[in-house]
């Protein structure tokens, strides 16, 4: 299931699909190997990337790119997080707190401890902010939207008063080397974008949470009735969410070498728009993490390339949304095409 | 009014011609003709899948007919929507009630009557309507509280308002009863008698066949798409009992028979499932003694309202008990969830196959496989060469094409959907598989493999407690029906016993066995 080519089972009607013997014709193989969102975000990628190729000589330098890796990474691990909640058909508006909570305790802790264990009690706390989120909303039944907004909200307030004059900068001189430091010609900050991506991917694949996210995001009713834990299920696709919103709140404080607030507030809406654009369904468990890091990547193309062309940076929330608008619409087409998963 | 023949001169309030409907192939109405006069009370009654529903849909314009046609009032109208149906008179009372809970009585009964919206003085006449509807149902006290919370008989009740506010030609009632106390019912039998009164036409549906006598003037009844009979109220109710049983059922279902011959060999087994003194939570049933073995399949028929599938989903762990035990081999359960029933050893196959049944989003492999994982994973960690092996099986033991295996499960017809869900109750290796209308819109040769699967099952150890509203399915393949009436069990067929007509006077709690 991991490739998109394997994921796409051929479009074929009630019929046909189980008859193995009816001929394929040659559409309906394009149809399967490339029918679905993650495809066409990866087409809209390589044309994104050719025209800014030819548009702006500086588009595909090691120098530039590297900075687009390095702008792009938060927002890929953000999306991981956002794919679990949304997959179990839930939204998680607190990401936004979260990740200022984690960048002013990571900030604060750095004066007293090394940035690797800063870095690992504030992720705990993220953690731990997720599965209070998860309890709300899997075991008392509360709505997610509202829980997370509140959540968000008080957390906010918490971050507030902890870094009471203002954006904590931090002095220890270890702390923003994960983001300035390169391993190879590869931004540190890209190789832990990686590796929180595919730790999503492996979670979701070869782990029975995985199909459990995925049954219950499908139809939590028959899920539970099939054996599916599906409280549990929803309340560890919480923690995972806050858990990557933590991560991705450090590798920002990092990159920026202090602690705000208020850091999430922007990316927060990327992170969902990014999850749009890579196909993620709201409501219907469907979703990749190939899709949403691919979203994130269009996204920080879209972004530095306006940056490049020299066009007012704003411009690129008008782009993204009109981008999600594009994306919900050609799946729709797709589905209504009876493209299966389209 | 009885006298009038259903063919006279009456004026008609609706008449339906030859209605033909067929879903995926299944025909659920074969050609059916029904008349109501005008001021004419009218029963509609028949077994499950008899294909009361579809008429009624049919008529109020939820379903849209393959043949025949429709008149109203003595034109033939094409009723293309239930709103098209509401225009032309036919107000539908439905057996869930579509009141918007957090509007007042009043503002319920009102809802939607645009009647009453043109012109300035649109408030006081629909107010004024409301207030007449609600009158007759003796609502008029609380026009002002809202419908939440209220008890289903009052939101009954105020549906009814609704419906009578539109002064229609035909009111249609779908089973208003069937989740009503004696009581209640009691109260609603004397509206339906003041809306008569009125000369409002009636089409009524029930299950209560107890209740026609006082309330209509002519009886039609249906079995298997087709109108079978048309009675007077004056009709004895055991004759009704036959007609909505039928005879001579011999015909149609050799299948079954083979099936039977084939399940009588493996019977007579141990021990295997026992139920004592259970006592549902929410109150659908109670005291219920069970015991099932091996090799057995044990049907459970009941009403909608009778407890049957509640019962069902509380062995499967699916559903809390107050009081009881349930034990497999001896050993009592204390199975919280199907999760927990499924280790212990019980398999579910919950009807409904689209709701609660399949998980849209995966695909057929996906599906057979979900409720084994615990089994074929080491700390969370699938091991897929083992789920690929066990699921392949799996689809081959329930004739799945293992070539759809890819293919997203809401692809596949409802029989195909439904081995693969019997797959995927298998894969756990379940001693008892309690499975709700497996067979429910599904084509003969899907029949024919699930019933293998349940014979299988019972050659090899296992027990089904299979419940159906086929009643003639219950009669061919089950060793032993116990029938439930209103949360108890009333009657317990054995083979010898075991008949259609005797499981429809037990599901209507006429004589039978008595427990």
């Amino acid at each position: 299931m991991s490739a998109v080519a394997e994921s796409r089972p051929p479009g074929l009607g009630a019929a046909g699909a189980e008859d193995p013997s009816a001929a394929r014709t040659l559409r309906e193989r394009l149809r399967a190997a490339f029918g679905g969102p993650e495809s066409l975000v990866f087409v809209v990628l390589l044309i994104l990337a050719g025209a800014l190729s030819l548009a702006s000589s500086n588009f595909a330098t090691e120098f530039n790119l590297q900075n687009v890796g390095r702008q792009t990474s938060a927002l890929a691990v953000l999306c991981v997080g956002v794919l679990f909640v949304l997959l179990v058909g839930g939204i998680d508006l607190s990401i936004a707190g979260v990740i200022g909570l984690a960048a002013v305790i990571a900030a604060r802790l750095a004066a007293s401890m090394s940035p690797a264990e800063a870095f690992l009690i504030a992720v705990l706390a993220a953690t731990a902010v997720g599965v209070v989120n998860g309890g709300l909303v899997a075991v008392c039944g509360l709505s997610p939207i509202v829980v997370t907004l509140a959540m968000g909200q008080a957390l906010l307030g918490v971050a507030l008063l902890l870094s009471p004059n203002g954006p904590i900068i931090v002095d220890n001189p270890g702390y923003g080397d994960l983001a300035a430091s390169k391993i190879g010609p590869v931004p540190t900050l890209v190789v832990a974008a990686l590796v929180c991506l595919v730790l999503g991917h492996l979670l979701l694949r070869r782990f029975s949470l995985g199909r459990y996210i995925y049954s219950v995001g499908g139809n939590e009713q028959a899920a539970w009735l099939a054996g599916v834990p599906t409280r549990p299920v929803k309340l560890t696709a919480y923690a995972i969410g806050g858990t990557f919103a933590g991560v991705a709140g450090i590798l920002l404080s990092s990159r920026t070498g202090s602690g705000e607030a208020t850091l999430g507030s922007t990316i927060m809406l990327s992170a969902y728009a990014a999850a749009f654009i890579g196909g993620v369904g709201f409501g219907t468990g469907r979703g990749t993490v190939v899709g949403v890091a691919l979203g994130a990547v269009v996204l920080g193309v879209i972004s530095n390339g306006i940056d490049l062309l020299g066009l007012n940076g704003d411009w690129q929330y008008i782009v993204s949304g009109g981008l999600i608008i594009f994306a919900i619409g050609f799946q729709r087409a797709a589905a209504q095409l009876g493209w299966g998963r389209g | 009014m009885s006298a009038a023949a259903p063919a006279t001169a009456a004026a008609t309030a609706v008449e339906a011609c030859g209605i033909e409907k067929s879903f995926r192939g299944i025909r659920a109405l074969r050609g059916v003709s029904l008349r109501v006069a005008k001021g004419e009370a009218r029963a509609l009654v028949g077994a499950n899948g008899a294909g009361k529903s579809t008429l009624i849909n049919v008529i109020c314009g939820a379903v849209q007919p393959d043949a025949g046609s429709l008149q109203v009032d003595g034109r033939t109208v094409a009723i293309r929507s239930p709103r098209t149906a509401i225009e032309l008179g036919i107000a539908t009372v439905h057996q869930h009630d579509q009141l918007v809970p957090n509007l007042t009585v009043a503002q319920n009964v009102e809802l939607g009557d645009e009647r009453s919206a043109r012109g300035v003085g649109w408030l006081t006449r629909g107010a004024r309507r409301a207030r007449a509807a609600l009158e007759l149902v003796g609502l008029e006290g609380r026009a002002d509280q809202t419908v939440e919370g209220m008890s289903l008989a009052h939101r009954q009740l105020v549906s009814i308002a609704r419906a009578v506010s539109r002064d229609p030609h035909l009111l249609i009632l779908d089973e208003p009863t069937a989740a009503l106390t004696p009581l209640e019912a009691g109260y609603l039998m004397e509206v339906i008698g003041r809306l008569r009164e009125r000369g409002t036409s009636l089409l009524y549906v029930t299950h209560r066949l107890q209740e026609l006598a006082e309330i209509v003037d002519w009886i039609t009844v249906m079995r298997d798409g087709e109108v079978v009979a048309e009675r007077s109220p004056a009709v004895a109710e055991a004759d009704l009992v036959e007609l909505i049983a039928g005879e001579g059922v011999a015909v149609h279902d050799q299948q079954l028979a083979a099936e039977r011959r084939r399940l009588a060999g493996v019977t007579g087994g141990t021990k295997l499932l026992r139920t004592a003194g259970l006592v549902d939570a929410h109150g659908a049933f109670r005291d219920i003694d069970l015991e099932v073995r091996t090799g057995e399949v044990l049907g459970v028929a009941g009403l909608p309202d009778s407890g049957a599938s509640e019962l069902l989903e509380a062995i499967a762990g699916a559903r809390k008990v107050a009081a009881g035990t349930i034990s497999l081999d001896g050993r009592a359960l204390r199975s919280r969830s199907p999760r927990a029933a499924a280790r212990d050893g019980i398999g579910y196959l919950a009807g409904d196959r689209a709701r609660r049944g399949v998980v849209p989003n995966s695909d057929v492999a996906e599906t057979v496989a979900l409720s084994a994982l615990p089994r074929h994973s080491r700390g969370g960690f699938l091991r897929r060469r083992q789920i690929a092996v066990s699921t392949r099986r799996r689809m081959e033991e329930c004739k799945v094409d293992p070539a759809v295996a890819r293919a997203p499960i809401t692809t596949l017809s409802g029989g195909n959907q439904q081995k693969a869900l019997f797959a995927r109750v298998l894969a756990n290796d379940p001693r008892v598989v309690v499975c709700e209308d497996p067979t429910a819109g599904i084509d003969v040769a899907g029949r024919e493999s699930i019933y293998d699967l349940v014979a299988r099952l019972c050659e090899s150890g296992g027990a089904v407690i299979w419940a159906a509203s086929d009643l003639r399915e219950l009669v061919t393949i089950c060793d032993r029906v116990v029938v439930l009436w209103r949360g108890t069990v009333v009657a317990e067929l054995t083979r010898e016993g075991l008949d259609e007509s005797s499981l429809v006077r037990a599901q209507f709690n006429q004589g039978g066995e008595q427990k």
